[in-house]
């Protein structure tokens, strides 16, 4: 197309030369084409440039508002039900447009950092709560929503408070919580009835059963780590268990981070333990958790630790009345708060320079209102951050349960990988995984130390 | 006819030319090394300078050691299979007896390099996964103790594993390259030489390989700096993994910029990565002239 179009052009520029009329007017037209090429060239790629530093929402000319929506939902079955309350929203307010956009789990975190390094970012995007919010919130890339919510209190206070202070810092509130999740362990039933076990209750009673089951055809637990995060689940949970919880926090802060507490090396070897001692079965660093899932679902495994937003794969894998779950097992004389469950909850933030603020607000009304938030936990299976938002009636048996169940949780300790800054997630996650090819966990901490230390000084400087 | 010695004109005719890739090329790189002096992310605001502070972090860097010698095995083993092995192929295929079925083995060799990279890390990540792979119960079939073979969960053999899957994929497309390339030796040659009593071996040292010097060169000029730039196999088989085993310079540049958002430090690798592949640009300036001496 464009070739013709040049050669064209050549073709109209040649029999303009060949009448060799004025010379002047030949000198000037080159000048002026040459200037209008480069012109061009330049301002290609001067507006494509330029269209990255507006957030792209434009109000068309008849007051149509259009809303960027990036959320991570790309599989069944829950992209039809965000395409579905989009839709719905679309026709109750007929003036605002979402232009929303699905981005798997893994990949949308890249997405978001490459998005966020080019100044495009969507006027409403997800991200996990905890540290993987505050970033934002640091790199003012989101909106303060504390005012809206000050403005509504009432929907302020329909969300569970656990996951609404993990998107909260210095009491700036910066994303909405729509999703919680919880870790439980899931147990393969038919597995545990026919080796006579009984559900562990307590760390020790946890590593007996692994013991028992090793003897047995199937893996006591399963555990796939070539996506490290899977192992920050674990880490998380044992951290929270184990570490006390104002050095915890200390050392989550990238401002005062040192990880330098006996205690974290001790949380390491009990994970490290259970590697050693083969309850995680062989080669956990060339499986991933979508794999071991898939172990599990097929009754090649016993127990699997996993959080409530995935209790629906389990129906679907395996028969809802094929696996249960239960509580982490407590730790006796552990340090950490007993009252902390590892888990997590994702959450929408609004661009800082969205140019409909009132709008999107609007619509993470709609999406967080009790009616959509109880058709996502029915339809899709995504329990929802509402007090009370989980009952046996938009819930499956299991979930309303395991909700009831975490009642006795005071708090929710973000899966590791959000907790902690991203280069301190990093290096945790890198040398765990050296962790399960035999490096020790005085080792691993010891890099997780520098890590952390080199962090400090740059948050200091 | 004085207008077309003019400068002038030269420097109109080439001026959109000339703008185009000092904006496209030579800013971006110039811009590259000044970011590097900064300490700066996409998702932090502040920037501040801190000179060649990343560069010196570099030196000391034990992932950037790891990431070199990965790209290193993975030049080593491509020249070794793209080139060496792939000139035999090219040799096997074009010699007498077997060029009635070149074609299907062409086709058969060249078919894996028209997959997407994405595509071909996959399956050898099935391929090599000691639960589900095909690898390990091969292995044992012939009787090799498998239970401490896990390729790509084990630290020492997962660079090579990524390396050889590259190897299967890109290694028909340099044949196909030297195929054409013997096609233009002309049989005289050969003709002469098997009067003289020529064996195969000699014909392919003394003949083949001295004839196609140009075309072996700049295609391990193509295969080592790809080598260096390597990424999205690394990328979709391991990413990086086990621990830092697999980190090549640019998934370690990357890891750094995008995941750590470190954008200053990435800078520095990247402008690192640039020194390298321009070192090895000389030398591929200076392969094309070794063609035209002769």
């Amino acid at each position: 197309m464009t070739s013709i179009r040049f050669s064209y052009l050549k073709l109209l520029i040649f029999k303009f030369f060949k009448e060799r009329k004025e010379i002047m007017k030949r000198r000037v037209l080159a000048i002026l084409l040459t200037a209008a090429m480069t012109m061009g060239m330049v301002a290609g790629c001067a507006t494509s440039g330029a269209g990255s530093s507006d957030s792209g929402s434009d109000e068309s000319s008849d007051g149509e508002v259009t809303l960027k929506f990036l959320n991570k939902y790309p599989e069944e079955p829950y992209a039809k039900y965000f395409e579905d309350a989009v839709a719905a929203f679309e026709e109750e307010n007929p003036d605002i447009n979402i232009e929303m956009e699905n981005v798997s789990d893994e990949a949308i975190k890249d997405k978001l950092s490459v998005i966020a390094s080019g100044g495009d970012m969507p006027d409403i995007y997800m991200s996990w709560t905890g540290e993987r919010v505050k970033r934002f919130a640091r790199g003012e890339k989101a909106l303060d929503l504390t005012p809206y919510l000050d403005e509504d209190t009432e929907w302020r206070d329909s969300f569970l408070p656990a996951f609404l202070n993990n998107t909260t810092v210095d009491k700036k509130t910066y994303a909405i919580p729509y999703r919680s999740g919880i870790m439980y362990m899931m147990y393969n039933k038919e597995v545990f009835e026919k080796n006579n076990i009984e559900i562990p209750t307590t760390w020790d009673e946890f590593l007996a059963v692994c013991e028992k089951l090793k003897g047995t055809d199937v893996t006591p637990i399963a555990f796939g780590n070539s996506s490290p995060w899977y192992a920050s689940w674990w880490i998380g949970q044992l951290n929270a268990m184990m570490i006390p919880t104002d050095i915890m926090e200390k050392d989550y802060n990238p401002e005062t981070g040192e990880f330098t507490d006996e205690s974290y090396v001790t949380a390491v070897q009990t994970f490290l333990d259970l590697n050693d001692k083969g309850y995680f079965g062989d080669h956990v660093n060339s499986k991933d958790y979508y794999q071991v899932r898939e172990e599990f679902c097929a009754g090649q495994a016993a127990m699997m630790l996993d959080a409530t937003p995935q209790f629906t794969q389990y129906d679907d894998g395996m028969g809802a009345e094929n696996w249960g779950f239960f509580k982490i097992p407590s730790m006796e004389g552990a340090k950490g708060d007993a009252g902390t469950v590892g888990g997590g909850g994702e959450a929408w933030l609004v661009s800082s320079n969205c140019a409909h603020p009132e709008e999107a607000i609007k619509f993470l009304k709609f999406m967080t209102g009790k009616e959509q938030a109880d058709k996502q936990t029915k339809e899709a299976g995504l329990p929802n951050a509402l007090v009370g938002g989980i009952t046996e009636d938009n819930a499956t048996e299991a979930l309303a349960e395991a909700y009831k169940e975490a009642e006795v949780y005071t708090n929710i300790a973000d899966w590791l990988d959000c907790a902690v800054e991203a280069k301190v997630a990093d290096q945790y996650m890198t040398s765990l995984q050296e962790g399960l090819d035999g490096k020790s966990a005085e080792d691993v901490m010891k890099d997780v130390q520098k890590a952390a230390e080199e962090v400090k000084a740059e948050q200091g400087e | 006819m004085r207008r077309k010695g003019s400068k002038k004109t030269a420097i109109i005719y080439m001026a959109p030319a000339m703008i185009v890739i000092l904006i496209f090329l030579y800013l971006p790189i110039i811009l590259n090394f000044m970011n590097s002096l900064y300490k700066w992310g996409a998702m932090t605001t502040d920037v501040s300078y801190v000179g060649f502070k990343y560069y010196k972090e570099l030196l000391q860097d034990e992932t950037i050691r790891i990431a070199i010698k990965n790209n290193l095995v993975f030049a080593v083993m491509s020249v070794a299979c793209q080139i060496g092995l792939s000139l035999v192929i090219a040799a096997v295929l074009e010699s007498k007896f077997l060029r009635r079925w070149q074609s299907v083995f062409r086709t058969i060799y060249f078919i894996p390099s028209l997959l997407m990279v994405t595509v071909t890390g996959i399956t050898f990540k099935m391929l090599y996964s000691p639960s589900i792979g095909l690898i390990n119960p091969l292995l044992e079939a012939i009787g090799i103790d498998t239970s401490n073979i896990d390729i790509l969960g084990n630290a020492k053999s997962a660079i090579f594993g990524v390396a050889a899957a590259s190897q299967w994929q890109y290694i028909g497309y340099t044949v196909v390259l030297f195929i054409v390339a013997m096609q233009s030796i002309s049989d005289d040659i050969y003709e002469a030489a098997e009067i003289d009593g020529a064996n195969a071996i000699q014909k392919f040292f003394r003949i083949t390989v001295p004839l196609m010097k140009d075309t072996v060169m700049i295609n391990m000029i193509i295969v080592i700096t790809g080598a260096v730039r390597v990424y999205d196999e690394v990328y979709v088989m391991t990413s990086g993994g086990p621990g830092r085993a697999t980190q090549t310079l640019a998934t370690y540049l990357y890891q750094v910029g995008f995941k750590n958002d470190q954008m200053g430090y990435a800078s520095a690798i990247a402008f690192f990565v640039f020194v390298v592949t321009f070192v090895l640009g000389l030398f591929q300036m200076k392969g094309y002239d070794l063609g035209e001496d002769d």
